[in-house]
């Protein structure tokens, strides 16, 4: 974009790959979204396992038992071509110091959206997104982090919808109760003749099918005692941007929707600023929102989001502010957090996560903080705690700062220089652990409910276990280039 | 000098940048939704063309950072960020009168993808085609170029799924971390 003069943006290499002339049908622009999805393997269907226990309703299965063993279930691309997305492997933690790691299995492959974790950290829900003759087929599936089995399962039809829409579908846990609430982004794409543009690199004019892509929206819920469906509710709101973001508490799912701005209503000649975003108050079990409200800025797409102990709903938007929306009006006030409004010329990964004691754990490993913030106490920081700033603070998986099950410790991946993973007191910030194994460099960490500790590598052996005092417990490998860990 | 690359907003940014370098910048580049951990250039365009003409270096490239793990995605996630980000940028021109498009007709739309992130072919396919088959502010000369701004040296298979990019979906630069 240029202001007022025009010149070509310069400071960069080009490049070209791949083959010429041929452009790729919307079918297989779409491949990996609707179509495909599959749960490959679920090899541990019952609570036979020792330290297994029953997965119970979403959310409900405790999370502070010490038995052995635990699932990571880990989300990315498999390093072989044709690098489809949405994997999932499976991964149990070591029985003991002197067991060896088992390898992962492949659990699931072209999810239509990452995983959840519910909040307590018991139950993973994945979705999967199929054709059928119908419609497209949704497959909302609970799995315990426990025994990796599936505690419930169950599909929804959305009737009507063409065979090659794109469909999001994000599920939504609702603390305290059986229902996961699904936000599904249905967008349709539309012909619009010939599309005609210069080449970048000859200059020389391409065609090619030019298309519309509308969004809308569509709220169900799942019942996982039932394993029923209620639902779609359609929204009715199209044309929207297709990306939510969505939290729920025990009575309500909110969902933050923006419509998209339509060239046709602009003038260039009389400037006006982008749409707001609204935020959303539905019932659970009712697409009729029981209100609507302007929300601020930044549009939804991808910011930490948690449900407080209050029922309102905090977003963490340009990692430094949170946005409390209250739950009862959608009424929305900020709070500055400022350990975090560090300028730094590049976005570093942030995460939220609300404790069972009401406080909210945040990191910025961009710059090397992590800290603890009480919402009942005027969103006070209570604790701070400052570590090295890691190789690439906002690369994949972005939990670079993990914190134990019982809050008091924190394990942070190296520093740029020394790699490995450190353990740091909350409450005083003092070190009090650390594995530097010749410099190796690990991205994302993972606690497991047992307390044990999984650190990945983007270099083979991909995982390396700890006990909670960060003694080795082994390496395992896997084929897929982990972006998350659940 | 090249340009400054930031996540703050360049009326914030440029003195203490100047301060640092000691030059002008030629051109900006800013982060547009979804970026979900950087101050956003659509929020306040005016704000930010005024710094960046006072800067010296009024151009502003447009680059879009999401949840890292979202590159490692489907389809629908990589349509749905793009749609989100092409609608920035189309916000941001609507929203200052005096800013315009490059005069070749050519507006590279990066994709911000670090170190250690892979990047799903199936992501980058749907990413790329919505970016590429816009019609930005119904010119119907459809100015929006997918690009690609990664880390070469990171482990593999980090950025080479590109190379199995067709058509409208091969991007038009590559941009090295290093």
């Amino acid at each position: 974009m240029v202001l007022s003069r025009r010149r070509r943006l310069g400071g960069t290499e080009s490049f070209r790959a791949g083959r010429q002339g041929f452009e790729p049908t919307r079918r297989e622009v779409l491949a990996g979204g609707a179509g495909a999805g599959a749960l490959l393997a679920l090899p541990v269907m019952t609570s036979s396992l020792p330290g297994s226990r029953s997965a119970g309703a979403a959310g409900t299965a405790s999370s502070s038992s010490s038995s052995h063993p635990w699932y990571a279930f880990l989300y990315g691309t498999p390093e072989l071509s044709p690098y489809p997305g949405g994997s999932v492997m499976a991964s149990k933690s070591p029985a003991s110091a002197s067991a060896s790691p088992t390898t992962p299995f492949q659990f699931a492959s072209k999810l239509a959206t990452a995983p959840v974790l519910s909040p307590d950290q018991s139950t993973v829900a994945l979705v999967t997104v199929a054709a059928a003759s119908a419609g497209p087929r949704v497959t909302l599936t609970l799995v315990s982090k426990a025994t990796a089995a599936v505690s419930k399962q169950g599909s929804l039809t959305l009737t009507g919808v063409p065979a090659d829409a794109s469909i999001l579908a994000t599920p939504v846990f609702a603390p305290g109760t059986k229902t996961v609430a699904l936000v599904l982004a249905i967008t349709i794409p539309a012909t619009a003749g010939t599309l005609r543009k210069a080449d970048a690199h000859t200059a020389a004019i391409i065609t090619a099918p030019a298309t519309i892509w509308k969004s809308h929206h569509a709220l169900a819920y799942f019942d996982s005692s039932s394993g029923a469906f209620t639902g779609p509710f359609d929204l009715a709101d199209e044309p929207s941007l297709a990306l939510t973001t969505a939290a729920a508490n025990g009575t309500d799912v909110f969902v933050w929707t923006t419509p998209e701005p339509q060239a046709a209503d602009y003038d260039k000649a009389r400037p006006r600023p982008a749409p707001l975003s609204s935020v959303s108050a539905f019932p659970l079990g009712s697409g009729r929102p029981r209100f609507s409200a302007p929300s601020l800025a930044p549009w939804p797409g991808g910011e930490p989001v948690v449900t407080l102990a209050s029922g309102d709903v905090a977003r963490l938007v340009y990692g430094r502010e949170l946005q409390v929306c209250s739950a009862q009006t959608g009424d929305i006030t900020t709070r500055a957090l400022a350990p975090l409004s560090v300028a730094r010329p590049k976005p570093s990964a942030v995460t939220m996560q609300a404790r069972p004691d009401g406080t909210l754990f945040i990191t910025k490993p961009g710059i090397g903080i992590a800290i603890v913030v009480d919402p009942a106490s005027s969103f006070r920081v209570t604790s701070r705690v400052g570590f090295p700033v890691p190789l690439a603070p906002g690369s994949a998986p972005w939990s670079k700062a993990v914190l134990s099950s019982s809050g008091e410790v924190l394990y942070v991946t190296g520093g740029a220089s020394s790699g490995g993973v450190s353990a740091y007191r909350m409450d005083t910030g003092a070190l009090t652990a650390s594995y530097v194994p010749g410099g190796r460099q690990y991205t994302g960490l993972h606690v497991l409910p047992d307390g044990d500790v999984l650190a990945v590598s983007p270099a083979h052996p991909r995982l390396t276990f700890f006990s909670p005092a960060l003694s080795p417990l082994g390496t395992a490998d896997t084929s897929l280039q982990i972006a998350a860990v659940f | 000098m090249a340009g400054y690359d930031t996540a703050g907003e360049i009326q914030n940014t440029y003195v203490s940048a100047h301060n640092e370098f000691g030059a002008n910048p030629n051109f900006w580049v800013r982060y547009f939704a979804p970026s979900p951990a950087a101050d956003l250039f659509e929020n306040d365009p005016t704000s930010e063309c005024i710094g960046a003409w006072d800067s010296g270096g009024p151009y502003v490239g447009c680059i879009s950072a999401p949840s890292q793990s979202r590159l490692s995605g489907t389809a629908a996630e990589g349509l749905a960020d793009a749609q989100t980000f092409a609608a920035a940028i189309q916000s941001a021109y609507h929203a200052v009168t005096s800013l315009l498009l490059p005069t070749n007709n050519q507006l590279w739309c990066w994709l911000d993808q670090e170190y250690s992130t892979t990047l799903s072919l199936s992501y980058w396919d749907a990413w790329a085609n919505y970016i590429a088959n816009y019609n930005f502010a119904s010119l119907g000369t459809y100015p929006l170029y997918p690009a690609l701004y990664c880390t070469p040296e990171s482990p593999y298979p980090n950025c080479t799924t590109i190379a199995n990019a067709t058509g409208l979906d091969i991007p038009a630069a590559v941009w090295s971390a290093e």
